[in-house]
């Protein structure tokens, strides 16, 4: 987010193109085919291709006066087709999006529905069962004004059946019953009408026929189907419902969708206890509220993880892209349930909302302390009173200026692994979480980012991982897992870590929320290379001497410490290509490749046999009773970065070292 | 492989010939140890020819230490140069094989050991 790109367009408009433009890079390769943005002034925008000739086909964009348009010339009837609805499904996809974020913002903009939502989930936790858990559901939302009156239906037999209601006997209705609302509610559109000759009115038989204002939220399967609805409605002139109202009912019926998904789980499932069902729900609005997801960027690898405990306690995390820069959000609320990830939800909305209002505002990219201090401000006094609060990290990782800018809100700090000076060690900062005192201090660190460096962001559910005899699987253990790992990449140091914890666990349960982001920045430019020379070795021991000789001259120009690494990795994977690569007619010969760049030297093995997974290899042991299980890891740890990958059925193997 | 040991006050001090114990001379390496792994057995092994060790010819000293150490013998080391010390203590065998810079101080270890006793 870099101010506003496009001055024709209207920022929500800017938004929409800035989502659009990357999503559409799966039809760039059609030379043939143009699309336009179109503001509602009548401002156009090349969003790909161009120039615009042949056939035309414009879109309309939901909720806004925007349109695209596509051009293209040629093309079977099929493609034609195809096309129309490639680009039509994109648009739908992000309607779905704007419509989830508006949820979070609103959520995350009005207190008193936080506030209400927040009792009401604590209070549903109670019940064990879900009928008893709905009805109190209800009770609680016609308590939030007066006058209110509510009742939740579910489909059956293409009828509505009141499940709960705030009212005695509710009766069985048609969908045709519900006049003007049945059309938006089977279509998964929440409705407000606060005109009663908006709607077809009943014969004054059904309770919310004299309603002077009425709103309805779809109930919807975890397949998005609709299930049943939510019914709201006041008879009283004075007051109407408004958007909010209508946001609040979303994410109400959203839990109750949750709950009666869960509870059909729990149906089909006999053995799944309440807690489980608990996680169920706490997991679902972890995964859609709470966890964003890693972008793919070429400036950097981006890894991210997160598992929900039983007893959730709202971790979240957040990743905004801006040119070649990252900026990562991690963040953890103190308390347990589905209360916790809704305060997680609301936090985070609560920052995007203030890099939005301050980017807006400056016309740039704000810097992570005012993103903090803004985001504090507004929920600093609200989190007290709520008697919660929230540790977080910000931090921004810029391979360009080759810096990482954080604010550390008593998070667990950034653990950082330098392949270039082979040394692990955290970043922190001191400020306190937020919720704990009113203060406009808070301090912005900037370390350096090097190429080679892994950044690891995690919460303490991961240092707080339990043996069951007590001991925490603690920061060290952790160090030890980056460095031993990092040199695999982001993706595989997450399943190594996790997998690390689970062994730790040692069939204990997991008490806290688990979330761990990795980051790694590229040794260098890989398009630049500079040689690159290929032989090839019988797969015999005795040509250890021969390809180290081999390797030496290639490798001119490494240090001493670092030639060490190469021999020591190098000669490893050779001896394993030897070993494993036997095959029934005798052993093929081991192809080997360096390939030099400015900034580093690639060493490329490859050889045939079966497939090898250096996820499988189990750990050496240390304390001197095996002879043998050294090779794999003595590859990892001198290496600066390894690829195991499968070519034209061969295992190759690439090992990275630095030039210093 | 010939490995020929030099007796000094009860204590046997081999030098490893050649630049490199690695996977295609271990198993040479081991067959020639085998003779030397005797009952209480005091061996130095004397790395300072030594230019590169890898995980597979550490293997091997690691097979005589627990050898040794079975029969109420030891097995120090000593000579290593910087690469090898790197990868001793990347495995952490720096914990399990007493290590010292040169022969002599390797032998007089044994002597303090009993004067302790």
């Amino acid at each position: 987010m870099t101010g506003l790109q496009n001055p024709s367009l209207t920022p929500a408009e800017e938004l929409i193109f800035g989502r659009l433009q990357p999503s559409l890079t799966c039809l760039a390769e059609l030379d043939d085919v143009c699309l336009e943005f179109e503001s509602e002034t009548g401002a156009r925008v090349p969003l790909l291709g161009g120039p615009p000739q042949g056939h035309h086909i414009p879109f309309f964009i939901e909720d806004s006066g925007a349109r695209v348009h596509l051009y293209f010339s040629g093309r079977t009837a099929t493609e034609r087709h195809l096309l129309e609805t490639t680009v039509r499904t994109l648009l739908e996809k992000l309607e779905v999006e704007k419509r989830e974020e508006l949820l979070l913002d609103e959520l995350g903009s009005n207190w008193e529905s936080l506030e209400a939502l927040y009792e009401i989930s604590t209070d549903v936790l109670r019940f064990g069962d879900v009928r008893q858990a709905l009805s109190r559901l209800i009770e609680r939302l016609t308590s939030l004004q007066d006058g209110l009156a509510a009742c939740l239906f579910i489909n059956r037999n293409s009828r509505l059946e009141p499940l709960t209601a705030s009212y005695e006997q509710p009766a069985v209705i048609e969908w045709s019953d519900l006049g003007a609302i049945t059309t938006p509610i089977q279509e998964s559109r929440s409705v407000v009408i606060n005109d009663p000759a908006a709607r077809a009115t009943g014969d004054g038989s059904l309770p919310w026929d004299t309603a002077t204002s009425l709103a309805a939220a779809p109930i919807t399967s975890q397949r998005q189907t609709v299930i049943g609805l939510l019914l709201v409605w006041r008879n009283d002139q004075r007051y109407i419902l408004d958007a909010p109202f209508s946001r609040l009912l979303e994410a109400i019926t959203h839990q109750a969708s949750m709950l009666l998904e869960s509870d059909r789980l729990n149906r089909t499932m006999l053995e799944n206890d309440r807690l489980a069902k608990e996680i169920e729900i706490a997991s679902s609005i972890q995964q859609t509220l709470l966890l964003g997801n890693a972008p793919k960027m070429a400036s950097m690898e981006i890894a991210s993880f997160s598992s929900a405990s039983q007893q959730i306690d709202g971790d979240f995390l957040d990743f905004l892209q801006h040119g070649d820069a990252v900026d990562v959000m991690i963040g953890d609320v103190m308390g347990k349930g589905i209360a916790a990830a809704l305060l997680g939800a609301a936090t985070k909305s609560q920052f995007l909302r203030a890099l939005a209002n301050l980017a807006i505002r400056r016309g740039g990219l704000p810097s992570p302390v005012d993103i903090v201090r803004r985001s504090a401000s507004r929920l600093g006094e609200r989190l007290i009173s709520l008697e919660r609060f929230v540790t977080l990290c910000y931090a921004r990782f810029d391979p360009v200026q080759r810096t990482v800018d954080f604010v550390d809100c008593g998070h667990t700090g950034i653990l950082v692994h330098r392949k270039n000076s082979r040394e692990t060690f955290f970043l922190r900062g001191d400020d306190l979480p937020l919720g704990i005192y009113l203060t406009d201090e808070w301090h912005q660190h900037t370390a350096d980012l090097m190429p080679g460096d892994t950044f690891l962001l995690f919460s303490d559910g991961v240092t707080e991982t339990r043996r069951p005899d007590g001991e925490l699987f603690g920061d060290d253990r952790l160090m030890e897992c980056l460095e031993n790992w990092s040199s695999l990449g982001p993706d595989l140091l997450l399943e190594k870590i996790r997998q690390a914890t689970d062994l730790f666990r040692d069939g204990g349960s997991q008490t806290d929320d688990f979330s761990c982001i990795a980051l790694r920045i590229p040794v260098g430019d890989r398009n630049a290379r500079l040689t690159c020379h290929q032989t090839a070795f019988p797969a015999e021991l005795d040509q250890l001497g021969a390809f180290r000789d081999w390797l030496r001259e290639y490798a001119a120009g490494l240090d001493a410490e670092s030639l060490a690494r190469l021999d020591a990795a190098t000669v490893e994977a050779f001896v394993n290509c030897v070993r494993h690569g036997a095959l029934p007619d005798g052993n093929a010969p081991v192809r080997a490749a360096v390939h030099g760049y400015e900034s580093h030297l690639t060493i490329d093995l490859r050889h045939a046999g079966p497939p090898f997974d250096p996820m499988s290899v189990p750990p050496p042991s240390f304390d001197g009773s095996r002879d043998g299980g050294f090779g794999t890891f003595i590859i990892l740890r001198s290496a600066d970065e390894v690829v195991y990958s499968r070519e034209g059925g061969e295992n190759l193997i690439s090992i990275t070292i630095m030039r210093r | 492989m010939n490995l020929t040991a030099e007796v000094i006050d009860n204590v046997s001090v081999i030098t490893v010939p050649g630049e490199t114990l690695d996977a295609g001379s271990a198993k040479d390496f081991k067959s020639a140890m085998a003779p030397f792994l005797t009952a209480g057995a005091r061996l130095i092994l004397d790395l300072s020819q030594l230019k590169f060790v890898d995980s597979s010819g550490l293997g091997a000293m690691l097979s005589a230490l627990r050898q040794l150490n079975g029969m109420g013998g030891d097995l120090k080391l000593c000579g290593m140069n910087k690469p090898i010390r790197a990868l001793f203590e990347l495995v952490r065998m720096h914990r399990v094989f007493e290590i010292f810079n040169t022969r002599e101080e390797a032998a007089r270890s044994w002597s303090t050991d009993s004067a302790k006793i």
